[in-house]
């Protein structure tokens, strides 16, 4: 073979590999622009009346004691457009789960609070957590299950609620708990990954995918049918043992 | 290639890289620089964790968890979403349970006490000790067992006690729990425990907690009953209460009482629904009978007419029953119109409050007294129901029967029949069984920490699965003393070293839940089974083969007790091919399922009470089944959620619409028991002007022996408290933080107050939880306990608080 032919070849090659790019460009683009719209789909609260939630309530009677001077609809109202994503980087990453692996004994365990929290009063956790919300440098995460009642019941404090006693050290425990998943599987590049974890108790992804979150968001947070294209997992929702004799 | 191509080719490959990124917004696998991994993420499949299910270790409720194990250890937990008690649901203590295996100071050698230093010694030797000691005087030997005692662990000692020494010395951890829930159970319905079951949780329209803070202490149950509400179900909670506490906070009335004003106003409904006419009297007149008690307070009590029983409710008016119990008349009239309505349904739940009380044994039965006057009873969701604190109280203490006057199955060592029946099974010579019941809790402890030359005739306690170094009340004079008498010997078998162990002159390391085979039974008769997932640390053997192997070493040694009446060893283990295996051998003791074999065993015993229990193995295949667990004609076993109701409960005849098929009147009648309200024997006074009540937190489960060595429970709980009304603390200059000392006649304890934090106590009231070893509020606590029942008051008693920390040394 001449290297002219070589050469041409090569060339030929390269001009569909670069219109294969401009497509690729293009449809990347274009696809951003179409699904833009659903975005202005009133997907979270602000569509219907909202009751006072007990947050705002207590705002109403004691607003000198708030720090923030904004009332928790405005901090609610104030989240990013769902089409700002921009790339999630492997450090971004690295650093939501590390974050995560802190508050979890083990990948499922319930996350700990670590803010204080009104020791009695019926929990209010849902006028930040309910929607999700931005509280200063903070994320409130939206609730990633169905909303309970009695939150405290799987929920406990970082820091000790009990006035004056100094704590005193940890016991020291070897436990090692499982860490969180690597990343979904594809079944070819550009296949939607399945979804590494169970589902129980987790099935509310933007929680931890959406719009709110930083290192594990989803590029596309405004689709809501997530399972549409994301597969969980028989195995680790441990539905073989449903079927199974035991 | 040229260079002017390569670049050419490279910034092509970019723009190709880039373009496909966007396009499939992802990183190309085979890209020119793969993402790093990272390193804090291990790779994780559905297949390298095996999971299999165990019930909780902690309460009594018997949440089914998920117990994930990877390289021999636990390294996850979920709900099981095939319990029907938790419905794939846990609290913080259930989903951190794995944690409890792994503090890093658990027991790995056997310990004996010498010069005042736990010195390890070997296994034979341990065993050895304590065979020596049994045999030197069987009847000094006490063993003081638990409600966390898996059944088969339970049996064993039960038999090796009852069945091999012919001593009656051997009482639960229990009898602290819910020993008055027994006696109200038996003296009501005669036969122990809850005909109802969970499912009342999922029907009931009212429910009212009888001084139960559910919130914390049974939060699975809790969050099954009130998040019906998220569902758009109405459910009208009444918290009658003696503080505030979390569950207060979800209850649609809260209703202050007086300590121990629970006995006024059961008294006032009573009295409401009969002035008013609204008791249920077809209902009474076809199942009930009534009776009250003796001059001295027994389990069966007297006859009495209805007619006295109206006489003797006259007195307790809605007026005088708030001048009693502190809840207003209108709120007693409302309590009443909920009884009186006979379209709601009616739930009452109680534990602690109810049964750690000096009329304990009382108030149950005038609970259950007031659902069956109104007819609120035996339907789904209408009727009284006690919940239990313990995996397995129900399971082993009650239904094992390792209680000082009981047989397995609910047999009495006091009826001859019984003890007949208990011989036979255990094919033991007849006259084995000692016909008169051993100690009591308190007695037991009271006669260790007595001399000999007093009368203090138990110098040996074993003690498995329990912490009484902390759990006993006025430990001072209850535990203390026996530790500075050079003739009392104390054995303790646990898996931390506990205030109990510290004491301890023999050392046992146990293995603890799923590094064993087990069963428990929940507080709504529900039986489950486990497999051993992981091994114990170190040198750590499951109690059950400590028993073995300690009734092994008996028998070498000669004592007659350890031969059945053939002369064979009691505790005989067969493998498939029939052949004997010596499972008191350690090296012997995994290679048959000793669990299956007991239970097979125990399981004879559970049909004289109607307590049947199904084989071994359709435990190993369900979630727990609730007894009476009978076979079908389809030869299916099927388990029973209401008992004594017809088409429920199997034992009951057609037409009989309830049948009470164990009535202490042999007429399958109930009986409504009639109490007068009485005082506490000790109550506040100049000197010592505060109630004292003690309990538990969400975060830790009991003495804290597990929970506290959780990282995540003990950040969020990590000290005793006392709590402190703000009235009171402002008049005494007490703030938020402040140390304080609170004093009893028995002991002074310092710890920080707490003002409205995690519950709000009323003026002259004061709280502290017992789960801290450092700060044992058992050390101030009264051993007053119920006559009937036998179990101590830990919820009242008088106190007086100083500010600041006392001028001597705390102890």
């Amino acid at each position: 073979m001449s290297p002219e032919r070589d050469a041409r070849l090569l060339h030929v090659g390269a001009a569909v590999a670069v219109a294969v790019a401009a497509a690729g460009l293009v449809t990347s683009y274009r696809a951003e622009v179409v699904v833009r719209r659903p975005a202005a789909v009133a997907s979270r609260p602000g569509s219907a009346p909202r009751a006072p939630t007990y947050a705002d309530e207590r705002e109403r009677h004691h607003a000198n004691r708030l720090r923030h001077a904004g009332n928790l609809r405005a901090m609610a109202d104030a989240r990013p457009d769902l089409s700002d994503a921009g790339a999630v980087t492997d450090e971004m990453r690295a650093l939501a789960l590390s974050a995560r692996a802190q508050r979890r004994a083990y990948d499922g365990a319930p996350p700990t609070i670590p803010h204080p929290i009104a020791q009695q009063a019926w929990p209010n956790c849902m006028s930040c957590h309910g929607a999700g919300m931005r509280v200063a440098a903070l994320t409130a995460p939206t609730i990633c299950h169905t909303p309970m009642q009695s939150c405290t019941q799987c929920h406990v404090v970082v820091n000790s609620p009990i006035p004056g006693a100094t704590p005193p050290p940890l016991a020291d425990n070897t436990f090692a708990g499982l860490a969180s998943p690597a990343r979904g599987e594809r079944a070819w590049p550009g296949a939607p990954p399945t979804i590494p974890h169970p589902t129980l108790m987790r099935a509310r992804c933007e929680s931890c995918h959406g719009e709110l979150a930083l290192g594990l968001r989803t590029p596309h947070p405004w689709r809501q049918s997530c399972t549409q294209c994301h597969a969980p997992s028989a195995a680790l929702d441990q539905r073989p043992a449903l079927a199974a004799a035991r | 290639m040229e260079r002017r191509d390569f670049l050419k080719h490279s910034a092509l490959a970019a723009a190709t890289a880039l373009a496909s990124r966007r396009a499939l917004a992802q990183v190309p696998a085979g890209g020119a620089q793969p993402p790093a991994l990272d390193p804090t993420v291990a790779l994780r499949t559905g297949a390298d964790v095996t999971w299999d299910k165990a019930p909780c270790r902690f309460c009594g409720t018997g949440c089914t968890v998920q117990v994930g194990v990877r390289g021999g250890r636990v390294v996850a937990i979920a709900g099981d979403q095939r319990a029907p008690v938790n419905q794939g649901l846990l609290c913080v203590k259930g989903y951190h349970v794995g944690l409890a295996l792994y503090g890093s100071d658990r027991l790995t050698r056997p310990m004996l006490k010498r010069n005042g230093r736990h010195v390890p010694i070997s296994w034979e030797e341990a065993i050895d000790v304590i065979a020596r000691r049994v045999q030197a005087n069987p009847r000094g030997f006490a063993v003081y067992g638990s409600g966390q005692w898996t059944i088969p662990e339970g049996y064993a000692a039960q038999k090796f006690m009852k069945g091999g020494l012919g001593s009656n010395h051997i009482d639960p951890n229990a009898r602290l729990c819910m020993a008055s829930a027994v006696t109200g159970y038996t003296s009501t319905f005669g036969v122990d425990e809850p005909y109802n079951c969970f499912d009342d949780l999922d029907h009931a329209d009212v429910v009212i907690l009888w001084g139960n803070n559910m919130a914390e202490m049974h939060p699975v149950l809790f969050s099954r009953l009130i998040d019906r509400r998220t569902r758009g179900e109405r459910v009208t909670l009444i918290d009658m209460t003696t503080r505030r506490t979390r569950t207060s906070a979800f209850a649609d009335h809260v209703l202050l009482f007086k300590p121990q004003g629970d006995m006024a106003i059961a008294n006032g409904i009573a009295h409401e629904l009969l002035r008013r006419g609204t008791l249920d009297r077809a209902f009474v007149d076809r199942y009930c009978r009534f009776r009250k008690d003796k001059a001295t307070p027994d389990l069966n009590g007297d006859a009495m007419t209805f007619e006295e029983y109206s006489q003797r409710l006259a007195p307790y008016t809605p007026e005088r029953v708030e001048a009693l119990s502190g809840v207003s008349a209108a709120n007693i009239r409302m309590l009443a119109d909920v009884f009186s309505n006979r379209s709601l349904k009616v739930l009452s739940l109680w534990c602690m409050g109810m049964n750690q009380h000096t009329r304990g044994t009382a108030i149950n039965r005038m609970v259950h007294g007031i659902h069956m006057l109104s007819g609120h009873f035996g339907k789904p969701g209408d009727g009284p129901q006690s919940l239990t604190g313990q995996p397995s109280a129900c399971g082993t203490a009650r239904e094992v029967g390792t209680i000082a006057h009981l047989l397995p199955g609910g047999l009495l060592v006091a009826n001859p029949q019984h003890r007949r029946e208990a011989e036979e099974i255990w094919n033991v010579p007849a006259g084995r069984i000692n016909p008169t019941p051993g100690y009591h809790t308190v007695q037991m402890w009271k006669k260790f920490s007595t001399p000999a030359r007093e009368g203090g005739d138990i110098d040996t306690i074993w003690v498995q699965v329990t912490n009484p170094g902390q759990s006993l009340p006025n430990l001072d004079a209850l535990f203390a003393p026996s530790r500075r008498m050079a003739d009392k010997f104390l054995i303790v078998s646990d898996v931390y070293p506990t205030a109990t162990v510290r004491e301890a002159d023999l050392v046992l390391p146990s293995a603890m839940w799923v590094e064993k085979n087990g069963m428990t039974g929940n507080s709504e008769r529900r039986t489950q089974q486990w497999f051993k997932m992981v091994n114990p640390p170190g040198e750590a053997r499951a109690d059950l083969w400590q028993t073995l192997a300690v009734a092994r070493r008996l028998y070498d040694l000669g004592h007659a007790g350890m031969r059945d009446k053939d002369g064979q060893f009691l505790f005989r283990f067969r493998d498939a091919a029939g052949a004997e295996v010596p499972a008191w051998d350690y090296a012997r003791f995994h290679d048959v399922n000793v669990d299956a074999q007991l239970f097979e065993e125990y399981r004879r015993f559970s049909v004289f009470k109607h307590k049947n229990l199904a084989p071994y193995g359709e435990y190993v295949r369900a979630r727990g089944l609730r007894w009476p667990v009978v076979q079908g004609a389809d030869g299916r076993w099927r388990e029973t959620r209401y008992r004594f109701v017809e088409g429920e409960d199997p034992n009951v005849a057609r037409a009989k619409g309830l049948q009470f098929y164990h009535s202490t009147t042999g007429d399958d009648r109930a009986q409504i028991w009639f109490h007068d309200h009485e005082n506490p024997p000790e109550g506040p006074d100049a000197q010592y002007p505060f109630w004292l009540c003690t309990g538990r937190v969400l975060e830790h489960w009991h003495s804290g022996s597990m929970t506290m060595r959780i990282p995540q429970l003990r950040r969020a709980m990590p000290n005793a408290y006392v709590e402190v009304n703000r009235d009171d603390a402002e008049r005494l200059g007490v703030r938020d933080g402040d140390t304080v000392t609170v004093e009893t006649r028995r002991g002074t304890l310092s710890l920080p107050a707490w003002i409205d934090g995690r519950a709000s106590v009323p003026p002259g009231t004061l709280f502290v939880p017992w789960f801290d070893e450092r700060l044992m509020i058992n050390r101030l606590t009264l051993d007053a306990h119920c006559p009937i029942s036998k179990q101590p008051d830990y919820k009242k008693c008088a106190a007086r608080l100083v500010v600041g920390a006392p001028a001597e040394p705390r102890a």
